[in-house]
């Protein structure tokens, strides 16, 4: 009983000792700042564990690094995965612009096609757009979102823009079927199509028709051999009138339809000359293309 | 020196360590260990000399923190301790893990609260919600958090002694 009053009173002057010692610790600090016996102690506790809180930076330095260079890692990872994100939409974005730009290109095209060309000033046309292309070996045709709604009719010629060429459109074909909304267009590399043509600033005629051998390029036939053809030359439509077989052509005269690449002579017993013409139009890109209603509709 | 360490430790390695603009405070964790193992005078002790080394080292004011330790660490020991009229166990039982990491909770809580009161009562305090919300609340749950780990190394360090040598036990 003695011990344990004892040490209730060991406990109280050890706990009201320190608690005294704080209360002058914290009335000395307030009175002297850090000067006087309160500034040393403050300079010695600094001065002490200077030496301690470097080396413990310096321990914990590369583990901190090391955390510092995997949460980067993370980050830069997710970074990575949100620009590559950012990219693809960029991408696409892109893409959908250059639609819109070759779209834009070949509308401007055709608008200085019908405003310079003197066979869009001779008919009234209507722009339309390809829905739907089918290029195989045994049948060349498009499909147009126009129709006899538009005043389109079987027959009428389709022009489309002409790449780089001064005279901003070529032909691409001859309407074939009509429906009030959609048209089906037969394009001149069919290989059931032939193409009454004449070398543009001459007297030289002939029928345009498919290469065999040779995709995407046209032949142009029956050119005697005497009459004189140089590469080059712009290959035009050659009119309603009917030719030297006495043939009526489909088409009116002056359709821009390509530029003669080759001229050859195979044989001198040979009637004809060999003539290739590349067409002015790019087949493989048919987006907009403009309806010349040649046809008259009842 | 186990003072010495937790200090130089609390005030070098944990703000490289642990990001945000608190640090957890492991003399309080100190401070709880000491009381539920060694008592009241040695709580007290540690909390004094806790303090003012802290205080020390951050050219504060020398002894708020001694006070605020003390009484974190007094309130653990008075908590644990048996009165003089309850007969106990003479090896009354180390409080379990749960309850010894609430009194760290608890002490920091007092230690941090008591902080921002002294700074208020003398004008330097930030707005009570920002004390509350940046510094009192993070402060609470880092030291909890880093308690998990450094409790059963204290432990280890100051093991457990029986109070039914020196207490005073009613017959």
């Amino acid at each position: 009983m003695l011990i344990g009053k004892n040490r209730h009173l060991r406990r109280r002057a050890v706990i009201g000792l320190l608690l005294a010692a704080s209360l002058t610790l914290l009335t000395l600090s307030f009175r002297q700042g850090s000067e006087g016996a309160i500034g040393a102690i403050q300079r010695g506790a600094l001065a002490i564990t200077a030496p301690f809180s470097s080396a413990t930076t310096r321990v914990t330095k590369p583990f901190v690094d090391a955390w510092n260079w995997t949460s980067g890692l993370v980050d830069a990872r997710s970074e990575n995965a949100k620009l590559k994100d950012e990219l693809a939409r960029a991408n696409a974005a892109n893409v959908q612009l250059n639609q819109v730009n070759s779209l834009l290109t070949q509308d401007d095209r055709l608008l200085h096609f019908t405003q310079n060309s003197q066979i869009a000033a001779q008919y009234p046309f209507v722009g339309a757009s390809v829905t739907r292309q089918v290029p195989n070996a045994y049948s060349q045709t498009i499909t147009v979102n126009v129709g006899s709604a538009a005043g389109v009719a079987v027959g009428d010629p389709v022009v489309a823009p002409a790449g780089s060429s001064d005279l901003f459109a070529g032909l691409v074909g001859r309407v074939t079927t009509v429906t009030p909304n959609a048209s089906s267009v037969e394009l001149i590399l069919d290989p059931d199509t032939a193409v009454s043509a004449r070398v543009q600033g001459g007297t030289v005629r002939g029928v345009a028709v498919p290469n065999p051998g040779n995709p995407g390029v046209l032949d142009l036939q029956m050119v005697p051999q005497a009459e004189q053809v140089r590469p080059n030359q712009v290959v035009v439509t050659a009119g309603l009138q009917p030719n030297r077989q006495g043939l009526q052509a489909l088409l009116p005269a002056g359709i821009p339809i390509g530029l003669v690449t080759s001229v050859s002579q195979s044989d001198l017993n040979d009637v004809f000359k060999g003539i290739e013409v590349t067409p002015f139009v790019d087949f493989g890109s048919l987006d907009r293309v403009l309806v010349l209603k040649v046809v008259k509709t009842p | 020196m186990a003072v010495f360490v937790l200090a130089v430790l609390q005030l070098s390695a944990m703000p490289q360590l642990i990001p945000g603009s608190v640090t957890p405070d492991l003399l309080v964790i100190l401070v709880v260990t000491i009381a539920l193992a060694r008592g009241a005078e040695a709580a007290a002790l540690t909390g004094f000399a806790a303090g003012v080394l802290l205080d020390a080292m951050l050219v504060g004011r020398l002894g708020l923190t001694s006070l605020l330790y003390m009484a974190a660490g007094l309130w653990v020991a008075y908590r644990v301790e048996p009165s003089d009229s309850v007969v106990v166990s003479p090896l009354s039982p180390m409080p379990r893990p749960a309850v010894q990491l609430l009194y760290v909770v608890v002490a920091t809580a007092i230690v941090q609260v008591g902080l921002a009161a002294a700074h208020v009562l003398l004008g330097d305090g930030y707005p009570v919600s920002f004390e509350l919300f940046n510094v009192i609340i993070p402060t609470i749950v880092e030291t909890a958090v880093l308690a998990l780990v450094l409790l059963p190394l204290l432990r280890r360090l100051f093991p457990y002694r029986t109070r039914a040598d020196g207490y005073p036990i009613a017959a």
